[in-house]
């Protein structure tokens, strides 16, 4: 299964668990309001997740609200993992001709470690959220029963509904997927390339490939930018004692140093800040996505060979081979284009993260430099009027802690002056 | 040492100065003299093995000063090595021990952040300008600067090595670390000069904590932009395969390089300043090595007090007749004749040691009233040269965050316009 093989890419090592925002365990907020985008009539939200203890196991609910035109839905409802693989397994099953969003990915044999760390919860959160989105904007899957009855069972019923294991509807829809399998055996040989669909295959391919460098690399970018602001905090510790030692005759010393104090205060602050890891959700599911697409590509070349092989020439395999084509053609198109709108939104989070984290280390080392140059240190402690704070700072809407947030707890100010 | 071109010695002693301001207007060589290193070059022993290469630098002596007739030539340029320099700066160090002596930049890499050694052309470079440094700082001294065995450093090329040798400075600095090694324990420490010793010893202490923590900081932010290599090769690669979102990302991985490109120059010039912190620190050692020597001058003194109450003692126990071993072991007293005979041998000794005493005193008072003079100007010099290093410092830091921030302000722009 696609998904499976995407466990790869969500493998965390240790290190991990303090870069991110993570909600908390018990994190039960306040419902942000559910609204639908536009051209759409569903909206959907995968949040808050619990750990719930019942008699037999342990294990994490979601919460799951949802706004629909086109039936009525209660506020929420709680699921577990389990439940969002069986809903993908029964719309595979349904929908054999189009490629269903993969489910995020099982725990690797790592993971079982740490199976509520707050960091992989918080990941699969934003990955589950992802899957039932894509299902939602989905113009077959979702008007799928097994999707509403998902989304609609009470909570004390979706058990009987949703059984995991050894479901008969399961085993029904494993068998048709084993007969398609099958079918293509018989056909060696024979192997038919449409261009249409080979270079959508290609593309499909490569891709992934991107994708999961693009994952890793700003894993690597949120750690690194991580590191970077503890060495910055350290390097204010030691200008803080510095500046403390500075006797009566190194104001200029004592100013520079103080100066950098803040600097790499601010830097540090900036970059301390956590990230959300909304890549770590959505790239791999978006690529294991793109791997699904392109197995229902090669089931219906299979398909295709097969019928011009020759060896079933019934009117049932033709007419099979046409639905599928037609199928893949319009689901890639649409796929396509939304595929790139959730590529572009993980984009636009880090761009916008990183400008706004350079934005506040610049502001610092300007304030800095004001305090290193300052050479009338009276007006750093003077009380001032909120407008006038902002006239200090070069951007408006940081405005109260820009300006002298190093100083009110200085000791020895060189002329006692106090705020 | 004596030729028919020897250069007419200079008239004016540093006895005059005393005070500060007298410091300042005193005559230095670099008032009629300029002074540079041009350029460095590679050269072997004769054999080939690496370890045998040494690098020579070119000072050139330029007379700026037509009436000026301490110096031989016009113009002069010799090579000379890091070793020779050594020989110079120790000296100097044992021949004005009232002196802060400028310090030669490191002679092994210290505070390396990526594997360089003293063969690397980056380090010779910066090697380079800080024997410069070295020299200008000498020359600009009015005590250091019109030292003999110092202009033939500048000036003469062969036979250096021989006529600094026979000075004899060898055995002195020698002696010196010997009587150093011995801890000194002062009877009536100065307070004063115990303060300074503290005080270099802290700003020794602070600018290597400053120096290291500056070193790991630019280590993880040089690894942080490289980084961006990879996400500027990922998108030109990615734009290869993509229609619509081909432009953005072709654009967005520009700027990406940018950034990757940007971080050489930032790590260049903060190691010039890193340099600069470098020579203060060295300084810092200074100051404390002309505290020893002061502790040094103190001992000899405490040293001759302590011969002449010996003295005094012995020439009680003479008087009363009981100077030899005999009267000690028999309690037996001396015939008169003898009495006599070692009470006037002892009181010659007596006067002697008060000499010694008046003399180590005289030493004493004037190596203070120098020291303190010395010592006042470091002072200023220290606080002007650290803070203008500290601003250029955060001036550094505030570039290179709004370079990051206008490339990455564009890499978001890119990606939004993106369809």
């Amino acid at each position: 299964m696609a998904s499976e093989s995407s466990s790869a890419m969500l493998d965390m090592t240790d290190a991990d668990s303090d870069d991110m925002d993570m909600p908390t365990l018990m994190d039960d907020q306040e419902p942000s309001p559910l609204i639908m985008e536009h051209g759409y009539d569903i909206a959907i939200k995968v949040d808050a997740p619990i750990k719930q203890l019942s008699t037999l196991e342990t294990y994490v609910t979601y919460r799951v609200r949802c706004v629909c035109a086109r039936w009525p839905t209660p506020p929420s409802v709680r699921r577990r993992y389990n439940h969002f693989k069986v809903l993908h397994k029964r719309l595979s099953a349904a929908h054999p001709l189009t490629a269903a969003p993969p489910a995020p990915p099982l725990h690797s044999a790592r993971q079982q470690l740490d199976r509520y760390s707050a960091s992989f919860v918080a990941i699969r959160t934003l990955a589950l959220n992802a899957f039932l989105d894509r299902i939602a904007k989905h113009p077959i899957l979702t008007h799928s029963e097994d999707f509403r009855l998902f989304l609609t069972t009470p909570d004390e019923e979706i058990d009987k509904v949703f059984r995991s294991e050894n479901n008969a509807l399961n085993l029904w829809g494993l068998g048709s997927a084993l007969a398609y399998g099958g079918d293509g055996r018989h056909s060696n040989g024979v192997r038919v390339k449409d261009p249409e669909f080979s270079s959508a295959v290609d593309y499909l391919n490569a891709l992934q490939d991107k994708l999961a460098t693009l994952c890793d690399l700003t894993t690597k970018l949120y750690r690194g930018t991580a590191a970077l602001a503890a060495e910055y905090s350290s390097m204010q510790r030691v200008c803080d004692v510095w500046s403390t030692q500075c006797g009566a005759r190194c104001g200029g010393t004592q100013r520079g140093v103080r100066g950098v104090s803040a600097g790499a205060g601010a830097a540090g602050q900036a970059a301390g800040g956590r990230p959300s890891p909304s890549h770590r959700a959505v790239l791999p599911l978006l690529a294991a996505y793109a791997a699904a697409q392109a197995d229902k590509i090669r089931q219906r070349d299979r398909m295709h060979a097969e019928y011009v092989s020759g060896t079933d020439t019934s009117d049932d395999l033709q007419n099979r081979v046409e639905e599928a084509t037609e199928a893949l053609r319009s689901e890639l198109w649409s796929w396509t284009a939304k595929t790139h709108q959730d590529i572009k939104g993980v984009l636009a989070y880090i761009a916008t993260r990183q400008v706004s984290v350079l934005a506040q280390s610049l502001q610092g080392w300007e304030q800095a430099l004001r305090v290193a140059t300052d050479t009338s240190v009276h007006h750093l402690f003077q009380t001032v009027s909120k407008n006038g704070v902002r006239n200090l700072s070069p951007t408006t809407s940081a405005a109260p802690h820009a300006s002298p947030q190093a100083d009110p707890l200085r000791p020895d100010s060189p002329d006692g002056t106090d705020t | 040492m004596s030729k028919d071109n020897t250069p007419v010695k200079s008239p004016k002693s540093p006895k005059a100065i005393k005070t500060v301001e007298d410091f300042e207007n005193q005559d230095t060589l670099l008032k009629h003299v300029d002074i540079t290193i041009v350029e460095s070059e590679k050269r072997a022993n004769g054999t080939l093995h690496v370890r045998d290469h040494y690098t020579v630098y070119l000072v050139d002596l330029k007379v700026t000063d037509p009436d000026y007739k301490l110096v031989q030539s016009k113009i002069s340029t010799i090579w000379r090595r890091y070793t020779e320099f050594e020989q110079i700066h120790d000296y100097l160090q044992v021949t004005y021990p009232h002196v802060v002596i400028p310090p030669l930049p490191e002679k092994r890499v210290l505070y390396a952040w990526r594997k360089s050694d003293t063969t690397d052309p980056e380090f010779v470079e910066r090697r380079r300008a800080g024997l410069e440094n070295f020299l200008l700082r000498v020359a600009s001294h009015p005590r250091l600067c019109f030292d003999d065995q110092f202009i033939n450093f500048l000036q003469e090329e062969h036979g250096w090595r021989e006529t600094i040798t026979d000075s004899g400075y060898l055995l002195q600095a020698e002696n010196k670390i010997k009587s150093l090694s011995v801890s000194i324990r002062l009877k009536k420490p100065d307070p004063e000069v115990e303060s300074f010793k503290n005080y270099g010893k802290q700003l020794e202490t602070n600018l290597g904590n400053f120096l290291y923590t500056r070193s790991k900081i630019i280590e993880k932010n040089y690894a942080l932009c490289k980084l961006h290599a990879n996400y500027g090769k990922l998108f030109s690669e990615w734009s290869v395969i993509e229609k619509e979102m081909g432009d953005g990302l072709q654009k967005a991985g520009h700027y990406f390089d940018s950034i990757a490109d940007s971080i050489d120059s930032v790590a260049e010039d903060e190691e010039q300043l890193a340099d600069q912190l470098k020579e203060y620190l060295f300084y810092a050692g200074a100051l404390q090595q002309l505290c020893s020597n002061h502790e040094a001058l103190q001992r000899n003194l405490e040293q001759a007090q302590d011969t002449l109450n010996n003295r005094l003692a012995e020439r009680t126990r003479a008087a009363a007749g009981k100077s030899g071993i005999m009267s000690r072991l028999f309690g037996t007293t001396d015939p008169d004749i003898v009495r006599d005979q070692t009470t006037r041998a002892l009181d010659a000794k007596i006067q002697a040691d008060n000499e010694a005493i008046e003399k180590a005193k005289l030493d004493l008072e004037e190596f203070t009233k120098k020291v303190m003079v010395e010592i006042d100007h470091f002072q200023k010099q220290k606080d002007k040269d650290l803070h203008e290093s500290l601003v250029n410092f955060i001036t550094l830091q505030v570039k290179a965050a709004k370079r990051n921030l206008q490339a990455w302000t564009q890499i978001k722009e890119c990606l939004q316009n993106m369809p």
